[in-house]
């Protein structure tokens, strides 16, 4: 049994690799197809003709497309990601100076839309047709219309100008003051979360009502089991794999979206790298942190995909 | 045979409106875009005309809702804001259909190995975070609306391509396809009037949800300063310059961000009816 | 008296790759057959047995992966792709589900003239009036034209795929279990009208079908078909009274008859065991594992096909020496 597991395991370790090479080359491609000719971004202002052959000569721009790609795969590997047009500091050095903040921001985001939004989804789906029930829909409906960096400025404008509990702006470190960094993280967290919120509170309804109409439900019913029991042991058991697909969906959005959190709470995160780039027109930090993101998502997804082994054994089989 | 286009057109109607959820959304959404068309027009005061007489006024009745930090009227940018969101989504939406739909279509009606590896594409693309790679491609463009919102549909069609796949995997394999193979039918014809007509509901309800992602995304991006520029009008832009007064005039940031979150619902609302509405046997959840 | 065959499959076979294995299956495996015009064939064998496939061979649906299909002498897949299009309104097919055979979105005149739409030489009106004609040729109302699939009953989308057919005027019909979905009593009601219309186009039919009653009722020539393979074939009247292999025998002993049990002079045979995986043919002749005569050598050697009387031939090694019902 355990080593068919870890043969899962590994194969799906194995078939992460060639979707990591397919997602480098997108991202390499799609980023030249897009930047046109990046010779004259990375030539800076107005630049010459000689200085933009310079430049293509200096990078290497001059060589055919896939030797290009092989190049820069081959430099990724080593850890070279290239150097900011900007500041001339080493991609991948902005990215690990960034990454924790967004990563804290996230992490705690996901935490409070599963401890949240599995609540709300279970009273939803218990008291399906109630009141309660079109309550907690509209309001689940209304977390994901909700522009999440206006909901970061009214939260501000409550809980850090008129009240003065959170920090209206910055972050602090883990490693430096823990509590402080967690201080820092409520306001961003909250408005990150609201639709991963919703969302979850949707899909955990809407799969859970579904286990509690199934005939093996009514079965257990019938044995006299209490309602209770069967909600939390049986019913959330089986809509574990539902939830772990979503929260798979949702690391994918919310990386998205704290780009803008981290613009309204002024947080030094990846999200504000990639903005300050892309309005600089520093071709290689964007490239890079696109990059590292899509990574990033394809190495938790695989975790993910992991977990499912682990929570469904009817998966292993396949 | 035209009889029977309109009789089946107007039982769809008649199902629209008797869904309050459907209707109302329908309703608000014909009333923004005729505020949108209408906007020179509607709007009391020019959206660019600046007056430092008149800075950060709270809302009154010379001005309804108040005017920013150079004298601008809230009210004539907001107005001037709805076509900028509006047909902004559009463009991202069409951008997305006009590579998503080929690349679905031809992906699952050829099946095969093309197929898988054109899967295989489509799903490394979904897992791109989507504003992420939207903002690396407007930088790369140069940044200005249109970009913003191509770069949006363009991070937006593997979404649809994937759901225009997954259908016509399906349908291909009917067997009123094969009948009309049977009859002497072409791969064109069989796409046009055999496979697209029978999958079209799922992506109309996509199509929906999508423009109110898109939405979302263009404020995301206006307000980053990546979308519409300054001195134009749009409500991500303006929620940008309220952030920085927020202290002092906190009343700024409702209007627009009301704006974007009536929008966004008003669409999700009519593609979560759609759902329902155009499939009969959907479960409701 | 010969005849040139209308349609003719030589020894055909169709393979199958199954999903997400490596094993394949031989849906079809060496089939030969002919028809001739103006006949009727019937096609019987159980789920399984491959006559769907090979119906749908004879209609171009389906390439055989080896042998060769003919059609008036002609190879179809040796034509263009627009040659190949419009040869293939000769040879049409009625499917088995009414409902999944009909565009839900099209109203059924429109389905119905769908192959004069693609053949493009008749005005619309034309094509239109061909359309009613047919339909009220089938027996539904004009009307009808303008419904949709799903306002119409089982037998009615039936005959509006009885209509599709006929209306580029083909040569051949394959039937695929045209009535198995229908209601008993509808049943023959469509199977007259398919009898009538061969008589008044002039039509040649392939009937497929599990129901050995509905084939005998209207075919000139009977094949039974099991597991890919063809076991029989003869004129139906000698299958019906005489019949060599075992399994028409019992196909046919399960027919209802109108003699009452206790006045039948044949005992009923029943098989034994269930058919076997199509991915695992039993060796020998296919049929050994369920065969109540089966020996040694069935095991062992595939029995040939050999001609037992005109036009009758049978692949048993004890066709002929067993006769009657009782084994």
């Amino acid at each position: 049994m355990i080593s068919i597991r870890l043969r899962a395991i590994g194969t799906r370790v194995l078939q992460v690799i060639p979707t990591i090479l397919l997602a480098t080359f997108l991202v390499f491609g799609l980023m030249h197809l897009v930047a046109g000719d990046p010779a004259v971004l990375y030539a800076g202002e107005n630049p010459t003709m000689e200085r933009i052959e310079q430049v293509r000569r200096q990078f290497g721009l001059d060589q055919p497309f896939l030797v290009q790609y092989a190049n820069w795969v081959g430099k990724v590997l080593t850890g070279d990601l290239s150097v900011s047009m900007m500041s001339a500091e080493p991609v991948l050095d902005a990215i690990w100076r960034t990454l924790p903040y967004t990563l804290l921001i996230v992490s705690v985001s996901l935490c409070l839309s599963v401890l949240v939004g599995v609540p709300l989804g279970v009273a939803a789906a218990t008291r399906s047709r109630t009141p309660l029930d079109s309550a907690i829909m509209g309001v689940s409906s209304l977390g994901i219309a909700v522009p999440n960096f206006w909901l970061a400025m009214l939260l501000i404008t409550a809980f850090a100008l008129n009240c003065q509990w959170f920090p209206a702006t910055g972050a602090v470190p883990l490693t430096e003051n823990a509590l402080s960094a967690l201080y820092h993280t409520v306001l961003p967290a909250i408005a990150l979360a609201a639709s991963g919120t919703a969302e979850i509170a949707r899909q955990t309804r809407g799969a859970l009502s579904e286990v509690l109409a199934s005939q093996y439900v009514r079965t257990l019913q019938a044995k006299g089991l209490s309602r209770a029991r069967i909600v939390y042991l049986h019913g959330l058991k089986n809509i574990g794999v539902t939830l772990l697909t979503v929260m798979g969906l949702l690391i994918n959005r919310l990386l998205g979206a704290t780009v803008v959190i981290e613009a309204v709470f002024a947080i030094p995160g990846i999200g504000s790298l990639v903005v300050q780039a892309a309005l600089a027109k520093d071709f290689p930090v964007v490239q890079g942190v696109v990059l590292a993101m899509v990574v990033l998502v394809l190495v938790i997804n695989l975790v993910i995909d992991i977990l499912y082994t682990v929570i469904d054994p009817r998966i292993l089989r396949q | 045979m035209s009889v029977k286009a309109i009789r089946s057109r107007r039982r769809l109607w008649r199902r629209i409106f008797s869904d309050k959820r459907a209707l109302i959304s329908l309703v608000y959404l014909i009333g923004l875009t005729a505020l949108a068309v209408l906007a020179p027009v509607v709007a009391p005061y020019s959206p660019i005309e600046q007056d430092y007489a008149q800075v950060l006024v709270p809302p009154g009745p010379d001005h309804w809702l108040g005017t920013d930090d150079v004298g601008r009227d809230i009210l004539s940018r907001l107005i001037h804001g709805a076509p900028v969101s509006l047909f902004g989504s559009l463009f991202a939406v069409s951008v997305a259909v006009v590579i998503g739909l080929p690349v679905g279509l031809f992906a699952g009606y050829i099946g095969g190995r093309v197929d898988d590896m054109i899967g295989r594409v489509i799903d490394t693309l979904l897992s791109f975070p989507a504003i992420v790679l939207a903002i690396g491609v407007t930088g790369a463009l140069g940044i200005n609306l249109a970009n913003a919102m191509f770069s949006i549909g363009l991070v937006f069609s593997p979404i649809l391509a994937r759901l225009v796949r997954a259908q016509t995997l399906v349908v291909k394999n009917e067997l009123y396809v094969e009948a009309a193979r049977c009859a002497g039918a072409g791969h064109l014809r069989i796409l046009c009037r055999h496979v697209l007509p029978n999958m079209i509901h799922p992506v109309i309800v996509q199509l929906t949800l999508l423009l109110a992602a898109a939405l979302l995304a263009e404020a995301s991006l206006s307000f980053l300063g990546l979308g519409v520029q300054p001195p134009a009008a749009s409500w991500g832009g303006m929620l940008a310059r309220a952030y920085n007064y927020m202290e002092i005039s906190p009343w700024q940031i409702y209007p627009p961000g009301l704006a974007i979150l009536s929008a966004a619902l008003a669409f999700n609302a009519l593609g979560e009816s759609l759902r329902v509405l155009l499939d009969p046997t959907f479960d409701g959840r | 008296m010969q005849v040139p065959p209308l349609l003719e499959v030589k020894d055909v076979s169709v393979l199958f790759r199954v999903q997400g294995s490596r094993q394949r299956v031989r849906a079809v495996d060496g089939v030969s057959l002919a028809v001739r015009p103006r006949e009727t064939v019937g096609i019987i064998g159980e789920s399984g047995s491959g006559k769907s496939t090979l119906g749908r061979i004879m209609v171009c649906l389906q390439k055989p992966t080896t042998g060769q299909l003919t059609h008036e002498g002609v190879d179809p897949y040796r034509l263009s792709p627009a040659q190949l299009c419009r040869h293939r309104r000769d040879y049409q097919m009625v499917f088995q589900d009414p409902n999944a055979s009909l565009n839900p979105r099209l109203p059924v005149g429109a389905s119905i003239r769908e192959p004069l739409d693609i053949e493009g030489t008749l005005p619309r009106s034309e094509r239109d009036a061909r359309v009613l004609e047919l339909m009220e040729r089938v027996g539904l109302h004009r009307e009808l034209a303008y419904r949709y699939p799903h306002e119409l009953s089982g037998g009615q989308k039936q005959r509006v795929n009885i209509a599709r057919a006929l209306t580029c005027r083909p040569k051949v019909i394959v039937c695929d279990e045209a009535v198995a979905a229908l209601d008993v009593s509808i049943q023959a009601d469509v199977l007259n009208l398919l009898v009538e219309l061969q008589q008044e186009f002039g039509l040649t039919y392939v009937f497929v079908s599990h129901d050995l009653g509905v084939v005998a009722h209207v075919s000139d020539t009977i094949a039974v078909m099991y597991l890919g393979k063809l076991m029989e074939l003869g004129p139906s009247e000698v299958l019906m009274n005489g019949p060599l292999h075992p399994y028409t025998r019992a196909l046919l002993s399960a027919e209802p008859a109108p003699v009452p049990p206790s006045m039948r002079t044949q005992k009923r045979i029943i098989l034994q065991g269930e058919i076997p995986s199509p991915l695992n043919p039993p060796s020998g002749c296919r049929f050994r594992t369920r065969c109540p005569v089966a020996a040694n050598r069935c095991a062992t050697e595939e029995p040939a096909w050999k001609q037992h009387g005109e036009n009758h031939w049978v692949a048993c090694h004890f066709a002929g020496k067993i006769q009657g019902g009782t084994p």
